[in-house]
């Protein structure tokens, strides 16, 4: 039998609550394979539900930091992505009650004529385009049931401890996002063809 | 704490003289097709000033349609999703008109459009309108219990509500000031975590005791 | 760990799957961000598993998550400016601290209202007001600086009805911090409502 020959290769293969005792333990590093392994649903969730990069990646971050800080108050008996993403959640509603601060660089005819010319329309660009707009239209609390349901496929329990809302309240949420969201992509569809 | 500073160093200046003061500007005439942004794409603007062309032939006023469309290129929106937005705001106008009446002017409109987009069903328009008519008269305008109807779904105050609490005011004859009121102390109340059903109640109910108290000292 | 429970409502729906294919899609990580982040905790102090009781504080208690909230508005504001590359001294972070008020004036006019706008932005070198009044032309409706050189103010001539607008600072376009919301942001981007009353138009 063949022990791991580092404890590197160790960490790789531990699971998220023993990362979390490593780094109680003192082993700050093994935070940054944390931070690796739920980086990504984390930049894409803040990304999807906030509708724009920058404010997206400070949000992460926030929330990175602060999982960081508060490490030891995780309660191992429960998910380390549920726990961190509650505080992802959290930031993320913040950041949307800003938005009645909201400011945003105006579009002259100069500008637009330019982006315009330089870029490639392609129809999977529009679309996508189309499907950004929508999910920006919708409530905000439909939209986070709506991503964290499908895109970051939590189970209705953990979104409840998530979003600390009911599962019931949480489907409802879910389904009149995907009703809105037919809604909206129809009348694309209608304008287009 | 922002919404206390906001109160307290607030800027409320009136000035009862036209044109005086704050460099007083004109107001503009009505947007038309040929002033649309020249960012938006011939085929684009061809669609826009055919819906346009639409609206005036079934008497629906088209400047609303040009400002949103001069709006949705100022804030970089792609042409499909104005496209959109305008065929949405078109489809409300129509529908507003045929639950306000003919007779409703181009102010009544908008407002009833802006309801509508905001989850107003056109029975809760027909509802008003019969309850205005009744209580003031065709000449008076809607308009401002219509906005306010607007504000109040848009602040996510369920719909039945919001159309009942209007409704209750355009009943009582209640002033502009009154649903300016209800507006601005709904969103203090949810700014400050209340439920919008129970604030828009209570504060509905507030203002009914304050018009039959007026109604009763003289 | 995970469970994917379809909904079999969603789940045969071709529109909402593709919608649901489209967000999947990755994200992209920038490097510069990641390292950012790195040095961020880098300069925090270790956890320990005593656990800082402060840390729990902040997600429940209502008025330290405003404080921090107003905090983050001004930092985030600060950010954004600086990615814009605006590199004026008025700052969005300025306008975000500052505060406006608008309201009808009395005056009537040819069946119109006037409707002073204010916006007390001392830091700004510019502002215009853009709304459905004025095409949305952020050059069309200048905004004068006050005596006091802490405000903007105009004053404006509005038929009856609901107009919806918004300010442009130094090239920003900002809502009305103290005037209601339009119901209606269809492009993503809030604006406010001003209500003039008056007689059937």
């Amino acid at each position: 039998m063949t022990l791991p020959a580092s404890s590197e290769v160790d960490a790789g293969s531990m699971s998220d609550a023993a990362l979390v005792r490593r780094v109680l333990d003192g082993d700050a590093r093994a935070f940054t394979l944390l931070v690796d392994r739920h980086l990504q649903p984390c930049l894409r969730f803040a990304t999807r539900m906030l509708g724009n990069r920058h404010d997206a990646e400070d949000v992460t971050q926030e929330a990175l930091l602060r999982a960081y800080r508060a490490l030891a108050t995780y309660d191992a008996a429960g998910s380390f992505r549920t726990w961190l993403f509650a505080i992802l959640v959290n930031r993320c509603r913040t950041s949307l009650l800003q938005r009645s601060r909201y400011v945003k660089r105006v579009v002259t005819d100069e500008d637009a004529m330019r982006a315009a010319t330089a870029a490639d329309r392609a129809a999977s660009t529009e679309l996508r385009i189309e499907i950004e707009r929508a999910v920006a239209v919708l409530d905000p609390d439909q939209r986070e049931a709506f991503l964290l349901k499908h895109v970051e496929q939590l189970g209705y329990d953990e979104m409840a401890a998530v979003t600390g809302a009911g599962v019931s309240a949480l489907k409802m949420r879910v389904k009149r996002a995907c009703e809105r969201l037919q809604e909206l992509l129809g009348e694309v569809n209608d304008v287009t063809s | 704490m922002t919404r206390v500073l906001t109160w307290c160093v607030i800027v409320v200046t009136l000035s009862s003289v036209v044109g005086r003061g704050a460099g007083a500007q004109a107001a503009e005439r009505p947007m038309t097709a040929a002033e649309l942004p020249a960012r938006l794409a011939p085929a684009t603007r061809q669609v826009i000033v055919h819906l346009g062309d639409s609206l005036r032939a079934v008497g629906l006023p088209d400047a609303p349609l040009y400002a949103k469309a001069a709006e949705g290129v100022l804030k970089g929106a792609p042409d499909a999703r104005i496209l959109v937005v305008l065929r949405a705001l078109a489809r409300e106008l129509g529908d507003a008109r045929a639950s306000l009446g003919a007779s409703a002017g181009e102010a009544e409109l908008v407002a009833g459009a802006s309801a509508l987009h905001v989850g107003a069903s056109p029975a809760m328009l027909r509802q008003l309108r019969e309850t205005h008519v009744g209580a003031a008269g065709e000449a008076t305008s809607l308009a401002t219990p219509l906005v306010a109807l607007a504000d109040l779904l848009a602040r996510r105050v369920p719909a039945g509500v919001a159309a009942a609490a209007i409704d209750s005011l355009v009943a009582r004859g209640a002033p502009s000031d009154d649903f300016a009121a209800l507006r601005a102390a709904v969103e203090r109340d949810i700014d400050a975590g209340r439920a919008p059903e129970a604030s828009v109640v209570q504060r509905t109910q507030g203002l009914l005791r304050n018009i039959e108290g007026r109604r009763r000292t003289p | 760990m995970l469970r994917h429970e379809q909904d079999p409502e969603t789940a045969e729906n071709p529109a909402i799957e593709r919608v649901i294919a489209e967000l999947r899609t990755p994200v992209p990580v920038r490097a510069e961000w990641r390292a950012g982040l790195a040095r961020g905790l880098a300069t925090l102090p270790p956890p320990s598993a005593a656990g800082p009781r402060f840390v729990r504080r902040w997600t429940f208690r209502p008025l330290t998550a405003i404080a921090a909230a107003v905090v983050c508005a001004v930092v985030g504001a600060t950010i954004a400016t600086v990615l814009l590359g605006s590199g004026r001294r008025s700052s969005s972070a300025e306008v975000l601290a500052n505060l406006t008020s608008t309201m009808p004036l009395p005056g009537e006019h040819g069946g119109q209202s006037t409707v002073r706008f204010v916006l007390v932005a001392p830091y700004a070198s510019r502002v215009s007001l853009v709304g459905d009044f004025n095409k949305w032309n952020p050059s069309a409706m200048p905004m004068r600086r006050s005596a006091d050189g802490r405000a903007w103010l105009l004053d404006v001539p509005l038929p009856p009805g609901r107009h919806v607008y918004s300010f442009v600072v130094d090239g920003d376009l900002a809502p009305d911090p103290a005037a209601p919301r339009a119901g209606d942001d269809d492009f993503g981007v809030p604006s406010s409502v001003v209500l003039v009353a008056g007689a059937k138009t």
